[in-house]
């Protein structure tokens, strides 16, 4: 990694390394209100996440990849969900599933709701619904797999 | 097999009422009957008792504890539910509270769950439940001010205020 | 902090493999705090639960509330009628329509409106068929908490089904969003009655399946046998209800206790444990399970004909009042005190959640528990987080 802040790689390898990580990604499961249920039945039988490469359950924060903030951010909990972000290693990447997390959702004029995860996190994907399905879910995926093959790692990591 | 269920008939609330008019006597307030409950207001000082009354009588189950805020009255209102099982009758147990000084004693002696719904409801409403071992928190952050569930606070985000996601500056 | 005093004995081990000679020497020991949650993969969501342990022994328990506090009893005197609906459906977000039911009833017997009989047997219908959903997923997860990895599979393959017929009716998986004051929104579509006689006949070859799948496993019986054991004087004292109760031998049912719904009309059996562990507690969802699938066939075969909805137009205002309504869903009670002045916002909605009475018995439960206990007995008492901080 102390290589890749600095130089840009050529085609052939970036393509590969790029390929090899959208297709490999470990997600974290922040599964905080509804849309816990969908993102977990986007993992089970009908659905299967795993077919796109995406392994449900990471151990802890530090082997995942990549963060799926699905449900309600309530400002208590906002200090548990940045430090969780923090601990995970670069590169990673956030997904918001449902309109909680997009923009505080039905709760938005609520005392103890944050409007939105973006306020906290930088947000790759946002996935739309209240719940979303679980099919969304699968397309959020290959969006954010679309816009890591495209990814430049000295980019990114020399900011 | 099954029996039909059956509100309460009148029968069987005249019934409990006469029994609690006996014990409690001349603590109470106004026993009346409202849309298949019992209504039985006391004062506050007499919340426990009252609540001990009804738990001998049967009813055992404790319902919630919840406060209503009456700005115009310039009063809050303890509202206590309990249900009996054995008889299948509810009963309402109101105690009304000046906003100025809104206290009242605890009935956690008396039953064991109003615990945490008088934790809850000392948040959201500002009454004090005296006798409580430790009224703290519940459902409430920490930096969380005032007493939301009163009619005076509006909903904020209606209304601006300062960024609340400055957990890092100063 | 105490000082705990506690020998230990060190061996010597000889090349045989048995203990040769002892010495004994005095080992102070203290309590520790161990913090569980709020993100946590078996807390069911955000629930914290903060414990002191002597050792592997919970000496006391406190569980820490409010990180999905999202104020809906403020947020419910901002809404009509018809925005309240869709927001309760959140409450205890595994079984929607069960939580916009008891409120819907309640405006109506304050205006007092007679809901056509159809109505009536659909929302029973929508009603049990949830029940059905959440505790398929219930057994599901309770193997997820346990350690078993395939059981959660099994359970949302079935919890599927019935999302299917859901979405079939109401158009949505999860917060259905159909019950209306008056009645539902739209009536069943065509297609619908062929579709559930095939579907129940699944769910109950796989209640049979549900039995002997965990209940034959050696682990499971030891995980669950006598752990957690809720005496019904305590459950009802502090308010515990649904499932829970009924495990722990109280024979007390919503559905047979308050007329709603005309659930008087069907026959159906409440089951009852005995010992109240968390055993029990899990064989009360599967046999409960059984009896919804009765009653959705009696349902079905006594769908009248007629309208679906009395209208009550858009500037239906809740008269004044006050009233009380409780449904059993299956968390638990989910009741609604109702307070209105008249207007179309209610005055004062107080929302009784069976989630929150039960998880308020956690703390009577882990007692001089062992620290893996603490998992099993929080799946079993399967609370949903919306429903305890509301």
């Amino acid at each position: 990694m102390a290589l890749l802040d600095k130089v840009e790689l050529p085609k052939p390898l970036k393509f590969t390394l790029n390929w090899g990580r959208k297709y490999s990604l470990w997600t974290l499961q922040f599964g905080l209100a509804c849309c816990a249920i969908e993102m977990a039945a986007s993992m089970m039988p009908r659905h299967d996440i795993m077919r796109f490469g995406v392994i449900p359950l990471p151990a802890s924060p530090r082997q995942a990849d990549v963060m799926i903030v699905a449900g309600t951010c309530v400002d208590k909990m906002i200090p548990s969900i940045i430090r969780v972000w923090e601990q995970m290693p670069e590169p990673k990447y956030c997904i918001s599933f449902g309109s909680c997390s997009n923009s505080g959702g039905p709760y938005w004029d609520s005392y103890a709701v944050a409007k939105g995860i973006d306020q906290y996190l930088p947000v790759d994907v946002y996935v739309p619904g209240c719940p979303p399905r679980p099919e969304a879910l699968l397309d959020g995926i290959m969006k954010l797999q679309e816009r890591i093959q495209q990814e430049s790692l000295k980019e990114r990591l020399s900011v | 097999m099954s029996d039909a269920p059956a509100a309460p008939t009148k029968s069987l609330l005249d019934e409990i009422s006469s029994e609690v008019r006996a014990l409690l006597g001349d603590d109470v307030g106004d026993l009346s009957e409202n849309r298949e409950q019992l209504i039985l207001r006391v004062a506050p000082e007499k919340r426990p008792e009252a609540l001990a009354v009804l738990k001998t009588l049967g009813f055992e189950f404790y319902s919630f504890c919840g406060g209503v805020d009456w700005p115009e009255d310039e009063k809050l209102e303890v509202l206590d539910h309990v249900f009996s099982v054995a008889r299948r009758a509810r009963v309402t147990v109101k105690c009304e509270v000046p906003r100025s000084n809104p206290r009242v004693p605890t009935a956690i002696n008396v039953y064991a769950g109003s615990d945490w719904h008088e934790r809850e409801t000392w948040e959201l409403f500002g009454i004090v439940f005296v006798g409580h071992p430790r009224l703290r928190r519940l459902l409430l952050a920490d930096w969380q001010e005032g007493f939301p569930m009163r009619k005076d606070e509006a909903l904020r985000a209606r209304v601006e205020k300062p960024w609340p996601g400055d957990f890092f500056s100063g | 902090m105490s000082q705990i005093r506690e020998t230990a004995t060190s061996g010597v081990i000889s090349t045989r493999g048995y203990i040769t000679a002892t010495t004994e020497h005095d080992m102070s020991t203290g309590d520790m705090v161990l913090n569980i949650g709020p993100q946590h993969p078996s807390t069911h969501g955000v629930l914290r639960v903060v414990v002191r342990l002597d050792g592997e022994r919970v000496v006391e328990a406190d569980p820490v509330l409010g990180y999905m506090h999202r104020a809906f009893e403020k947020l419910a005197e901002q809404r009509s009628p018809l925005q309240n609906t869709a927001l309760f459906n959140r409450l205890d977000w595994v079984s929607g329509f069960c939580n916009e039911v008891p409120y819907c009833i309640a405006c109506e017997k304050l205006a007092e409106i007679e809901i056509p009989k159809r109505a009536e047997v659909q929302r029973v219908i929508l009603f049990e068929l949830t029940r059905l959903a959440s505790h398929a997923m219930f057994c599901g997860v309770y193997g997820l908490e346990l350690g078993a990895l395939t059981p959660p599979m099994y359970g949302y393959r079935d919890r599927e089904y019935a999302l299917d017929l859901l979405e079939m009716v109401t158009g949505q998986r999860m917060h259905t969003n159909w019950a209306r004051i008056g009645g539902v929104k739209e009536d069943f579509p065509i297609g619908f009655y062929e579709k559930i006689p095939p579907i129940l006949e699944y769910f109950r070859t796989r209640i049979d399946q549900w039995l002997e799948f965990l209940i034959d496993n050696d682990v499971f019986v030891q995980r669950t046998r006598g752990i957690g054991m809720l005496p019904p004087d305590i459950a009802l004292d502090y308010g515990v209800s649904g499932p829970n109760l009924r495990a722990s031998g109280v024979s007390t049912d919503a559905r047979k206790e308050e007329d709603y719904l005309g659930y008087g009309d069907y026959s159906f059996e409440i089951p009852v444990g005995e010992k109240g562990d968390c055993f029990d507690r899990y064989v009360q969802r599967v046999r409960e399970m059984w009896e919804s699938c009765n009653i959705i066939e009696q349902a079905l075969d006594n769908l009248p004909p007629g309208p679906i909805n009395t209208s009550v137009g858009r500037t239906f205002k809740v008269p004044a009042g006050e009233i009380y309504i409780r449904a059993d869903g299956p968390r638990g009670e989910t009741g609604y005190y109702l307070i209105s002045n008249g207007g179309r916002e209610p005055y004062r909605l107080k929302i009784r959640t069976g989630s929150f009475s039960n998880v308020s018995v956690l703390p009577y439960l882990l007692k001089d528990t062992y620290v893996p206990d603490i998992v099993a007995i929080l799946g079993s008492l399967d609370f949903v987080v919306g429903d305890i901080d509301r």
